[in-house]
């Protein structure tokens, strides 16, 4: 046997989460851009800058330089330049700052909810930039000048990896209880015991009797599925020319 | 003294002694249902359809009868018997 340990996690083959995000942006970029261009995604040196403006929790969140923010807005209204004007500016900040919210939404429910702390696209301030251990991304659309860095958590990796392979969509699983509920199940009484020997059993033949242990008054003990129940009795009695069964005390469940 | 084809003594199996146990098929009921059942509640068992009782040797049903009683006890009138 080999001494090497097993990785916890396979690790991602190259390019694996730079695919990932881009299957994860290309929705996004569909919504807010009328001709986004093709999803471009490549490690990021800088790692998780802190002087960006981040969207999203420490686990998934999306960054922007603030001054890509203007760049990012007139590519949403398809402009050609920023203008000095700042009300301009102003306007084109507080549209991308609702794509990247939007991103940052998006990044919550493809992440599992790593991304939720900071719901309603609020970003966040510097200081909580995401961990540095995170894996940081950049991304960008077609030709355009800005970029958006995604960061990334081990559990984001592996969420967005799933999705993009298709995994994403978990089944609800229903309780067992109910999945059961509609099985049909043979409920009987056991009427009892005899002793006889092996050899009077082979000698049995049709019209003889046999009689058991249990008294025509007993309270008898349910069967369910051919098996004793742990609880639940009933008693055999006559009800005119019916022989009925009537219940004594149900069966209880843990 | 007779022997089976497998060699064993048939004295020495007649002698074994056995217990039978009579179990009577009251109805089939949902899974859901079962919680259900509350005291009270009742079966009426269908004569005409034989409602057979099955006598099971260490689980396995080896025979089955009509329910009668004797005295004041459960009984089957045998109807059936495995073959030996």
């Amino acid at each position: 046997m080999s001494g090497a340990a097993l990785p916890w996690l396979p690790p991602p083959r190259d390019g694996d989460v730079e695919r990932a995000v881009a299957v994860f942006l290309a929705p996004w970029a569909a919504t807010w851009f009328a001709a986004p261009g093709a999803v471009r995604v490549k490690p990021h040196p800088g790692r998780s800058d802190r002087d960006l403006r981040w969207t999203g929790a420490a686990g998934a969140a999306a960054g922007m330089a603030p001054a890509a923010l203007a760049r990012l807005g007139l590519a949403l209204v398809g402009g050609e330049a920023e203008g000095d004007d700042p009300a301009d500016r102003a306007v084109l900040e507080r549209l991308a700052g609702a794509a990247l919210a939007d991103l940052g939404a998006r990044l919550e429910v493809a992440s599992g909810g790593a991304a939720s702390e900071t719901a309603g696209g609020d970003l966040l301030d510097p200081a909580g930039a995401p961990p540095a251990a995170n894996l940081v991304l950049r991304a960008c659309l077609g030709d355009h000048d800005w970029a958006v860095l995604l960061s990334l958590g081990a559990s984001a990796q592996v969420a967005l990896r799933k999705a993009a392979a298709g995994q994403g969509r978990r089944p609800v699983l229903a309780r067992l209880a109910e999945a059961l509920a509609p099985e049909p199940v043979r409920i009987g009484c056991h009427l009892g015991s005899a002793a006889l020997s092996a050899g009077e059993l082979a000698g049995l033949g049709a019209g003889d009797l046999v009689a058991f242990d249990r008294f025509l008054t007993d309270a008898l003990p349910l069967v369910v599925a051919g098996e004793p129940a742990a609880s639940g009795t009933a008693r055999v009695v006559r009800d005119g020319e019916d022989v009925v069964v009537r219940i004594a005390q149900g069966i209880d469940f843990p | 003294m007779i022997r089976t084809a497998d060699g064993v003594s048939r004295s020495i199996i007649d002698n074994l002694p056995v217990t039978i146990e009579a179990i009577l098929g009251v109805a089939e009921v949902r899974v859901g249902d079962l919680n259900r059942l509350a005291e009270g509640d009742t079966f009426t068992l269908d004569r005409l359809l034989g409602d057979a009782v099955e006598l099971r040797l260490n689980g396995a049903v080896v025979a089955y009868g009509e329910l009668v009683s004797v005295g004041d006890n459960f009984a089957v009138r045998i109807q059936s018997v495995a073959h030996s």
